[in-house]
């Protein structure tokens, strides 16, 4: 599994956002990316045909690492690259569901 | 908004363009879609995190006084989380419209010149496998080092061509992962071939301190470094857990018959750069084909002006060639803008231009020995191909259904006339991920160069933009 | 010496292919002569809407043209038809949907247009419906509050771009056609009771080669330009979303405003409707090679539009925009049929010619092989731009 580096690396505040509905707690300027891959997360989505895909170039080009990500305060949930997006406090994320969903779930606000 | 150079990309070649324009009088604008300056050598971590010690080997030591300078020029106009969608040339007036795409929507800037410093991405090889979750590009794996701090996986082994796979082995390994190998496709003597020269290792030294120490450090934590092999297969149900290599005889060809499968959680792919060229295509900016140095790749004068009036071009998407080099072109393509808006006279520029202009003729000999000896030889890529592969990542076009298409369409000879017809090309990747796979399959099947088969054409927007946000400004 | 062909048709879009398919299947040697490569024109880069309706831009001056527009139902019957048979002839999946359009108006006075225009359809016999808001919401439930009414016409749909000329090919290369690409027809010249085509047979070297043929059929779309045939360039944006989970299966039209709405069989929404884009220019003239440049205002525009109909657009995705170019004539009908000057020299193209390609090619076909048409041609003849024509300056 994924590992957070700590010799020499001070990280500041917590947040806690979900990760296909359970509670995880993360740093402050981490990716999406981060957070999944130290849950121990591998599959982030399945592709048209329902093939499983992980992230590959980390860098926001190959499309790979797309989650479905809701925000606080929205009513839809919205795919986003795992690598390019920053953790923000009360995020929904979910995992491993296909690239032909629209839209998960309603959301309540 | 207006600015006199909107630079696209905050990189090596972009903060030294920065410089040069801010110096040279111009109002000068930096685009990056990543949240901080550095572009891929120095992706810089959070400003949440305090890391001490961060990237302190010799190398880096350059692009890092260039990344402290560039911070400090409080002049430049830095905009990060902003990605540029789109290069429209000028219609009436004569200002360039970039259309941006930010964290809230789209915006516009008015540019009187462009410069195009996108860099490169690691070059996405095909083998059976190569899509399975787990598999993943060796410069992405050192990001998490670099920039999130994180080792991203448990047992890592790397396979490929070019030398950047020891340095990332080193820093998982220094960052306590474990590594079960590094794999080169070349023969040992190859890669020892560029210490034959003597003066190409004294004036690179430090690059290859660097890998010598890595080496060293790799040795001594047990981790085997082989040569003549390559991966033929990754492993797994629906995660990678296995990779499975075989050795190359000396007349090229894989040994298919003596496999070995190793175990492993993260595969790390390391063939080589492809130029981000996706940009400058759309803008109309003429790019040629070097499939060593990056696939399509822009074409430029000596002031580094592409074939586009107003257009510059630097760094990677001019053939890969490393930060330095990119540094330099950056330098050198402000300088040209600087004095064709008319704030420095030409004479002026020339002076300053001696310099960067000798040393970027040297480290190109260098970049050019070394993606020489990084590139792995289309009989490898070519041996590694199988129906069953996609040639389409995105749109799971397999490189088998794609030799059909082409048989029963004998009439089509260009790549964009294959995409419209394969779908290979149109997904969410815009084609970065298979059109150099398309362009050299289908140039080997017809028997032409790939210049003849062309490029997909490149369109608005660069990377996909939600409706919602495309529908609001910034 | 006798010609080598019966006809050469010039241009590999899906008129011309198709006229060299229905053209040989009749029995004629037929030679195809594209500049580039097949399909690379409007009939590959256009939305794949089936319009059977009136479609917006020809309503504008409805009270005008009762006239024309129904002739122009008369071919719509005839086009659907067609279509209901073209996946048996061509036996190929061609991506034809045939689910029926919407098309829908947002205030009461758009729905006096739709009123006005299904009287016109009507008339000729095209099966239409009116639907109010919420009987339109009914059958479709992913249209917006806001929609007003609705006509639905049950044959409307789409069908695929990508796929529907290069199936003509295939059938046709089986019947014995000859496709030539990468040759741009330079010169045709009548001599010795023929004609005779000159071709540039590599662009690069400019290798010219000529064929001799009984007759010629130029449907080189707006690129038949120079034919002193009032044909226009017009550049036309098209915007795809990425694939999603089946939304819509019908046609979804405007009566007021310019937009088309479909999913493919691919996933993705295509989102058009007759948005600009601006043709490229060099030194003052047309850049005929160069696709045009998209146009921010037409991207937000059109999916304004399209958000303003289907809320859902708005959660997706926007792919990529791309723009084609198509011809046009003044009357927005378009030209089909025998250059009275030049016999023997006929022309093919304009209007809404995915939807009618085939059919244009199947009429085409009967003119040049028998002298008529069981539908008459004639209000389409380039003879109505007589006056205009002074043909034999082409080159
Ligand atoms: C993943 C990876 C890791 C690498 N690691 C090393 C290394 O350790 N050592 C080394 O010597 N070389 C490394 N390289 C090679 C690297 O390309 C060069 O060293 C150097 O960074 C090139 O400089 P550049 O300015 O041309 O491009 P880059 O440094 O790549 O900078 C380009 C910048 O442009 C931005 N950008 C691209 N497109 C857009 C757009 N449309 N809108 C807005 N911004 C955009 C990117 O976010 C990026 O920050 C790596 C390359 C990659 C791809
Ligand atoms: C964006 C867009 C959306 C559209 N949407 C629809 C729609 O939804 N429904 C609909 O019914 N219609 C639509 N249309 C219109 C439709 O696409 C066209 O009417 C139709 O494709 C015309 O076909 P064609 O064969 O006449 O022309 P083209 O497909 O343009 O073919 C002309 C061919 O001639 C070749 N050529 C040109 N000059 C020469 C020469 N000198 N020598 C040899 N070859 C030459 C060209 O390269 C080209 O391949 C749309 C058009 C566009 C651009
Ligand atoms: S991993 Fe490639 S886009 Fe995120």
């Amino acid at each position: 599994m994924a590992h957070r580096i700590t010799k020499n690396v001070e990280r500041e505040t917590k947040l806690e956002l979900t990760v296909n509905g359970k509670p995880v707690c993360a740093y402050a300027g981490e990716s999406l990316a981060t957070v999944l891959l130290a849950e121990g997360i591998t599959i982030f989505n399945l592709t048209h045909s329902g093939k499983p895909r992980g992230l590959y170039c980390n860098m926001g080009t190959c499309f790979e690492c797309q989650v479905k990500v809701h925000y606080l305060g929205s009513t839809q949930a919205r795919w986003r690259r795992a690598c390019m997006q920053t953790v923000q406090a009360g995020m929904q994320i979910t995992t491993g569901i296909s690239l032909s969903n629209l839209q998960s779930d309603q959301y309540e606000d | 908004m207006k600015t006199d150079l909107a630079i696209i990309g905050a990189g090596p070649a972009g903060m030294a363009a920065a410089l040069a324009g801010q110096e040279c009088g111009l109002h000068v604008t930096v685009i990056d879609e990543q949240a901080k300056p550095g572009g891929q050598i120095l992706r810089q971590p959070p400003k949440q995190f305090t890391v001490t010690g961060w990237l302190e080997d010799r190398v880096y030591r350059e692009a890092k006084t260039l990344l402290n300078q560039a911070s400090e020029k409080s002049a430049i106009i830095w905009q990060f989380h902003s990605a540029v969608s789109a290069i429209v040339s000028p219609g009436v007036h004569d200002n360039f419209t970039l259309i941006i795409a930010g964290q809230n929507g789209i915006r516009e800037l008015l540019a009187k010149r462009v410069l195009i410093t996108p860099g490169c991405f690691d070059m996405p090889v095909l083998f059976p496998g190569c899509n399975l979750p787990g598999v993943m590009a060796s410069g992405g794996i050192q990001a998490f080092v670099k920039c999130q701090q994180l080792v991203p996986g448990e047992r890592f082994l790397f396979v490929g061509s070019h030398p950047l796979q020891l340095i990332v082995a080193d820093q998982i390994v220094k960052a306590g992962g474990k590594v079960a190998g590094v794999i080169f496709a070349q023969s040992r003597s190859r890669m020892l071939a560029l210490l034959k020269s003597p003066f190409t290792v004294l004036r690179n030294f430090d690059k290859f301190a660097q890998v010598g120490a890595a080496i060293g450090r790799l040795y001594k934590a047990g981790v085997p470094i082989t040569f003549n092999q390559t991966i033929v297969r990754a492993n797994g149900e629906d995660i990678l857990q296995s990779a499975t290599v075989a050795p190359i005889a000396n007349d090229g060809l894989i040994q298919k018959t003596s496999t070995s499968d190793i175990k492993c959680d993260r595969l790390g792919i390391c063939f080589g750069f492809l130029a981000a060229t996706e940009l400058a295509w759309q803008a109309g900016v003429e790019c040629i084909w070097d499939a060593k140095r990056g696939g399509w790749i822009t074409i430029h004068d000596e002031w580094m002006r592409s074939t586009v009036p107003g257009i510059s071009v630097a760094g990677e998407i001019t053939a890969i060639a490393g930060a330095d080099v990119a540094a330099l072109e950056g330098q050198i393509a402000a300088y040209g803008c600087a004095s064709s808006l008319g704030s420095v006279s030409l004479q002026q520029v020339e002076k300053l231009s001696v310099l960067p202009r000798l040393k970027v003729k040297r480290l190109r000999r260098f970049a050019r020995i070394l993606t020489e000896l990084s590139w792995p030889g289309a009989s490898l890529l070519d041996q590694l191909e199988s129906d069953s592969v996609n040639l389409c990542k995105c749109e799971e076009v397999t490189i088998g259904s794609f030799f059909r298409m082409m048989q029963l369409n004998p009439h089509i000879t260009t790549a964009n006339s294959a995409k419209l017809l394969s779908r290979a090309g149109m997904g969410l990747c815009q084609g970065r991920y298979c059109q150099y796979s398309v362009t050299r399959l289908m140039a080997r099947q017809l028997g032409v160069s790939e210049n003849k088969i062309g490029a997909f054409t490149s369109r608005f927007p660069a990377k996909a933009i939600a409706i919602h946000d495309l529908l609001k400004c910034e | 010496m006798k010609p080598t062909y019966d006809v050469a048709v010039i241009g590999g879009g899906l008129i011309g292919c198709a006229c060299a398919y229905y053209l040989s299947k009749s029995g004629a040697q037929v030679v195809v002569l594209e500049r580039g490569q097949i399909n690379q024109g409007a009939s590959g880069q256009n939305a794949g809407s089936l319009h059977f309706q009136l479609e917006q831009r020809l309503i504008q001056n409805i009270e005008m043209d009762v006239r024309e527009l129904e002739f122009h139902v008369g071919l719509a019957k005839l086009a659907i038809t067609h279509w209901r048979s073209i996946g048996a002839e061509l036996k190929t999946d061609v991506g034809l949907s045939m689910h029926g359009g919407l098309m829908v108006s947002e205030s009461p006075v758009e729905t006096e247009l739709l009123e006005r225009k299904l009287q016109i359809e009507r008339s000729q016999g095209l099966m239409v419906e009116m639907l109010d808001g919420r009987e339109a919401r009914k059958l479709a439930p992913f249209l917006s509050d806001n929609i007003h009414a609705a006509l639905h016409c049950p044959d409307e749909g789409h069908s695929n771009p990508r796929l529907l000329t290069p199936a003509f090919v295939a059938r046709a290369t089986e019947l014995g056609v000859h496709f030539i690409t990468g040759a741009r027809v330079s010169a045709v010249q009548r001599a010795n009771q023929q004609w005779q085509v000159t071709f540039e047979a590599d662009t690069n070297t400019g290798n010219r080669k000529q064929i001799h043929c009984e007759n010629v059929l130029n449907t080189a779309g707006a690129w038949a330009v120079n034919l002193h045939i009032p044909l226009y360039p017009v550049g036309l944006t098209m915007n795809v979303t990425e694939k999603t989970a089946p939304l819509m299966p019908f046609l979804i039209q405007h009566v007021a405003r310019k937009l088309s709405l479909k999913q493919t069989e691919d996933g993705n929404l295509l989102i058009g409707g007759g948005w600009g884009a601006r043709l490229q220019q060099r030194s003052g003239s047309w850049s005929s090679n160069a696709s045009p440049h998209f146009k921010l205002e037409s991207v937000r525009g059109n999916l304004r539009a399209a958000v303003d109909v289907v809320p859902a657009v708005e959660s997706l995705r926007l792919l990529r925009t791309w723009t084609g170019t198509t011809a046009i004539t003044p009357d927005l009908l378009p030209v089909l049929g025998e250059v009275p000057q030049a016999p023997g020299f006929f022309v093919a193209s304009g209007g809404s010619g995915f939807t009618y390609g085939p059919t244009y090619a199947a009429l085409m076909t009967e003119l040049i092989l028998t002298g008529t048409s069981s539908y008459p041609l004639d209000p389409f003849s380039p003879a109505r731009f007589s006056s205009l024509n002074s043909f034999m300056g082409q080159n």
